[in-house]
């Protein structure tokens, strides 16, 4: 297990990425908008807290549509179970900017809408950085072992029912360790956090996650061409 | 037992979990099933805890509560009284040992953060008492928490229910906060006006990295202070997971800590009866060094402590609806976002604390009272001052309040202090006291202290310090009682030398009837600071009397350096380049310029009548910011910001249309809500804004909304047009169980819908009416529906 703070400065928001959950289409930004995204991104600099906890954790069951990671989590899923059909082992983490940016973004909720998307978008983009250097990590831990990692797999997506938050959550001890925590409806709290799983694949493929295979392809306002793909469960 | 501290330490068992792991025990798996399951294993653990001599074993119940024991064969009833019984098993026939109920925090967070009420949170906690005083627990041990509202509700079911001890302890991180953002001077001033017996820290650091947090435990804390830390940080190693930190060196910090004033000692993640050992030995022959009694008037919201005396602090007093017209129409209409801002405009320009008073004749001040507090404390950092003249409203607002709040007000008369007094006691918050009895306002000084004393020694009888006191010596009026004036100041170092009170006043109504009020209260309130009021009742928003404050605060020393002062008044010259729009109304609403607004539409309410200023400046604006948003020209982020903009124009329409009286723009309601269970309120609020520009009126009942509230709302206003919003999956299943509500109890009413993983089709499969997948789409469905 890895518990781990980061200074807030270790990881850039990309505005860029911001910008695309904001639905800019275009790279021209009008000045207030460019002033309001630079405050929220030295306003979220300062205040929130980067933790993280993982396990790298064994799978001990795998069929075609139920997989178990050493019988703490348990979950139906064809579609894990296809992505992880190469993996023995994965890493299961959770991971949150904290709950000073969740009360900043009530707070912009109720005085300064504007400013509160805008800011909600850059904390967006933050733990999304945040989960990619975690994947990092992580990717150097898998190459150690001769592997290569999957893409990250969070509850919710695909046929991965979203109350497995709170079996994540309860194998890392992270109400504990990182102060997350879910509600009854298996929404985290703080909200921009995320827990994922990321496997450790044996062949060495590598794994380049399109827009096409989402389920919410169809109905989906932040598509693009190539890239990661979105991180509307970040959010 | 408690009197044994002063000449013993007490020592409390290390961690169980640790335990349990190496007991082969997984990660995942409720250990306090093993209560029942496996009662040997638990029996063993605690017996090798007290064969290391400790005084309290811990029973097995951190978790047993019936929200992580609903899918469990047990309930937590049973799981408790088992635990219980397995702790007393492990002392039995050994003198001075204890069993504590271990209590955790519930695992999901209370609402605003969550969806948990304070009520749900304090039911929970009694049920777990409740089931360990029956077992026969001898301590109540509250351990591990991190959010101070949940612990509030804890620590009053304890009070409510037991005569037990009560034990009490946070996990802070190495920034001295809590995960939700507590710190430690809060956690002190809030734990200790509820009346633990015990209070401190556990689990998260290392005894090392705890230190700083000890010692400002030791600073604000009149209680025994408790430790339980950590072995150090947690590793993994082959499945186990282990600290890495070894019996001496945690024994060592601990001895430090015991020295420094730390009496009740033991151990959390990672330690075993070897640690705890190790610190019993170390401590050998020492006693305890005894907690000072600390004398700070400090009031607390969750997050911030604010200290009355050593510099002016400032209670803001805008919200209060006397004669105020606009508040008065936004408290009727329940339009709470006006009270917020007039709370946030006070907070910036420099308010330490909030007034509270929410009395109109034709309202429930109760009910809105809790509701103002609840929304208020969500987003506000100040403490709140709850100001009623009803004991209901004040109790109710203040055991629902998340901190140490203030009570205003008690007054000499016996009936206000047998009302008052117990609250204050109870709840542990400040009270401001009125220098006013039986026979009114006193004319003299003299007589302003003996109503003063008489107070402080009636609270004194209820167990309430003299700190925890602000007296107000009352401001009379100079057009009325010139003479007397002078008595109220004289009275404040009068009190000021014989009690430890600090004295508030508000000030503005000595000019009453006289003109140029601004230089009287100015004038008066820098004479008032002179005499020693400690935090003066004002406005904050007013310039002037804020320049006295910031001025006073140079000349007594208290704004070191002139720090603040300078920054307010070295003219900072800022933000020069803003482009003037020539007050062209449409062009400031199109680019969405917010600080124009109000001036502009003021100067065309001279020659337009509100509903020509709407019809020919607001809706062409906002159709061509509508025209720009749909063809990509701009984006989210300025299409709100134009709204925000017209927002401020409708907003000095209705003000102009209340001062004189004539007639305001009538509109067609509309209910909005995102559905029980959900947090996420921006969609909603995006809708709601947008819609408002467009003239609706809208009841904005606010996120995870229980379906009787709607269907309430929807009944009283008579509501045509309701707008849902959920966000995930596992939400949207309860809109669909509100909108099957509403289609059975108001089948007329029109239900649209919205949210991140809802689709038309699936909008129509769970009853909706309506799908829109933006704001424009609302608007567009609004007039539909009211155009019928």
């Amino acid at each position: 297990m890895r518990v781990n703070n980061l200074k807030n400065n270790d990881i850039n928001i990309d505005i860029a990425e911001a910008l695309r959950y904001l639905g800019y289409k275009s790279k021209e930004i009008d000045d207030e908008t460019y002033k309001s995204l630079n405050e929220s991104v030295a306003e979220l600099q300062e205040i929130s807290e980067l933790k993280y906890v993982y396990r790298i954790i064994d799978i001990n069951k795998k069929v075609d549509n139920y997989i178990s990671f050493a019988e703490e989590i348990n979950i139906k899923s064809h579609d894990l179970a296809n992505l992880f059909k190469n993996c023995d082992k994965a890493a299961v983490l959770a991971t949150t900017i904290g709950f000073e940016v969740e009360k900043r973004i009530r707070y912009y909720g109720m005085t300064n809408l504007s400013k509160s998307i805008v800011f909600d978008a850059c904390a967006a983009a933050y733990i999304e950085a945040l989960c990619d250097y975690i994947e990092e990590e992580i990717r150097e831990l898998a190459a150690k072992e001769g592997c290569s990692i999957t893409y990250r797999y969070s509850p919710g997506y695909g046929d991965v029912p979203l109350f497995h938050q709170a079996e994540i959550l309860r194998a890392l001890n992270a109400e504990k360790l990182i102060g997350l925590s879910a509600l009854d409806t298996s929404l985290l709290v703080p909200r921009k956090s995320v827990t994922a799983f990321i496997g450790f694949n044996k062949t060495n493929e590598i794994y380049k996650k399109s827009c096409l295979d989402c389920t919410f392809y169809n109905n989906c306002s932040f598509t693009r061409e190539g890239g990661k793909p979105c991180a509307k469960y970040a959010r | 037992m408690l009197n044994m501290l002063d000449n013993n330490f007490l020592f409390f068992d290390g961690a169980m979990g640790t335990m349990l792991q190496q007991s082969g025990l997984k990660t995942g798996e409720l250990p306090e099933e093993l209560n029942i399951s496996n009662p040997e294993i638990i029996y063993n653990i605690h017996k090798k805890y007290v064969n290391a001599g400790v005084d309290i074993i811990t029973a097995n119940t951190f978790g047993a509560n019936r929200l992580k024991f609903k899918d469990s064969a047990h309930t937590a009833e049973e799981i408790i009284t088992a635990g219980v019984r397995i702790a007393k098993q492990s002392i039995e026939g050994l003198n001075n040992k204890y069993v504590a109920l271990d209590i955790g925090p519930i695992g999901t967070l209370l609402s605003p953060l969550g969806t948990l009420s304070f009520d749900e949170a304090y039911d929970i906690f009694k049920e777990q008492i409740l089931a360990g005083v029956k077992a026969g627990a001898d301590i109540i041990l509250f351990e591990t928490m991190t959010d101070i509202y949940e612990l509030k509700a804890a620590i009053l079911a304890a009070k409510e229910n037991t005569h037990l001890p009560i034990f009490s302890t946070m996990s802070f991180q190495d920034n001295g906060r809590t995960f939700t953002g507590t710190d430690v001077a809060t956690f002190v001033s809030v734990v200790e006006g509820l009346g633990v017996d015990v209070l401190g820290v556990n689990c998260s650091l290392g005894p090392n990295a705890l230190q700083p947090i000890v010692d400002a435990l030791i600073k604000y804390s009149s209680t025994p202070i408790m430790v339980q830390a950590n072995a150090g940080l947690p590793k993994y190693k082959n499945g186990i997971s282990y600290y890495d930190i070894d019996p001496d060196e945690y024994s060592h910090e601990i001895n430090t800590m015991a020295k420094k004033g730390v009496a009740i000692l033991g151990g959390c993640c990672g330690t075993t009866p070897e640690y705890i050992s190790s610190i019993i030995n170390s401590l050998d022959g020492l006693k305890p060094v005894a907690i000072s009694k600390k004398h700070y008037t400090s009031t607390s919201s969750s997050s911030k402590t604010v200290f009355i005396g050593d510099e002016v602090k400032i209670i803001g007093e805008r919200i209060n609806p006397t004669g105020k017209k606009m508040l008065k129409e936004a408290l009727r209409d329940n339009d709470l976002d006006y009270v917020i801002r007039e709370a946030i405009a006070q907070q910036d320009t420099g308010s330490d604390i909030l007034d509270v008073n929410v009395g109109l004749p034709d309202i429930d001040e109760k009910e809105m009272m809790i509701k103002i507090v609840t929304e208020l404390q969500g987003v506000i950092s100040l403490p709140l001052q709850i100001d009623s003249s009803n004991s209901d409203v004040i109790e109710a607002a203040v055991r629902i309040y998340n901190g140490k709040p203030i009570i205003n007000s008690v007054n000499g008369k016996k009936e206000s202090m047998d009302a008052i007094l117990p609250i204050v006691k109870k709840y542990g918050t400040l009270v401001v006291a009125l220098t006013l009895d039986e026979e009114g306002i006193p004319k003299t000084a003299e007589k302003r202290l003996a109503i003063a004393s008489n107070i402080i020694n009636t609270a004194k009888e209820y167990g309430i310090a003299e700190e925890n006191i602000l007296i107000d010596p009352l401001v009379l009026t100079a057009s009325a009682e010139q003479a007397a004036v002078m008595e109220t100041l004289k009275a404040i170092p009068l009190i000021k030398n014989k009690y430890n009170v600090k004295i508030v006043l508000g000030t503005s109504n000595v000019s009453f009837g006289l003109p140029n009020r601004k230089l009287l209260n100015t004038t008066y309130l820098s004479i008032a600071l002179g005499y020693g009021l400690d935090a003066p009742i004002t406005d904050s928003t007013n310039e002037a009397l804020m320049g006295v404050i910031k001025s006073f605060k140079v000349i007594a020393n208290q704004d070191i350096d002139s720090k603040d002062y300078i920054e307010a008044y070295s003219n900072v010259t800022t933000e020069s380049t803003r482009i003037n729009s020539n007050g062209d109304l449409k062009e400031i609403i199109i680019r969405g310029l917010k600080d124009e607004a109000t001036k502009a539409s003021k100067e065309l309410l001279n020659q337009y009548t509100p509903l020509d200023l709407v019809n020919e400046f607001m809706i062409p604006a906002l159709d061509i910011v509508g025209e720009k948003y749909e063809k990509q020209e701009i984006f989210l982020p300025q299409l709100i910001r134009s709204a925000e903009t017209s927002k401020l124009v409708f907003e000095k329409i209705k003000e102009m249309t209340l001062k004189d009286g004539s007639e305001v723009i009538d509109s067609n309601k509309i209910l909005l809500a995102t559905v029980k269970g959900d947090i996420h309120d921006i969609g909603k609020n995006i809708v709601k804004l947008i819609l408002e520009n467009y003239g609706y009126k809208i009841f904005d009942l606010g996120k995870d909304v229980d379906i009787d509230q709607i269907l309430e709302t929807v009944q009283k206003e008579n509501i045509s047009l309701v707008g849902l919003s959920a966000l995930m999956t596992t939400t949207v299943k309860n809109m669909e169980l509100t909108i099957k509500a509403l289609k059975a109890t108001s089948p007329q009413t029109k239900i649209m819908v919205g949210g991140a993983v809802l689709t038309p089709d699936y909008a129509s499969k769970i009853g909706a009416d309506y799908y829109s997948k933006d704001a424009r789409g609302a608007v567009d469905i609004a007039r539909e529906v009211f155009s019928k």
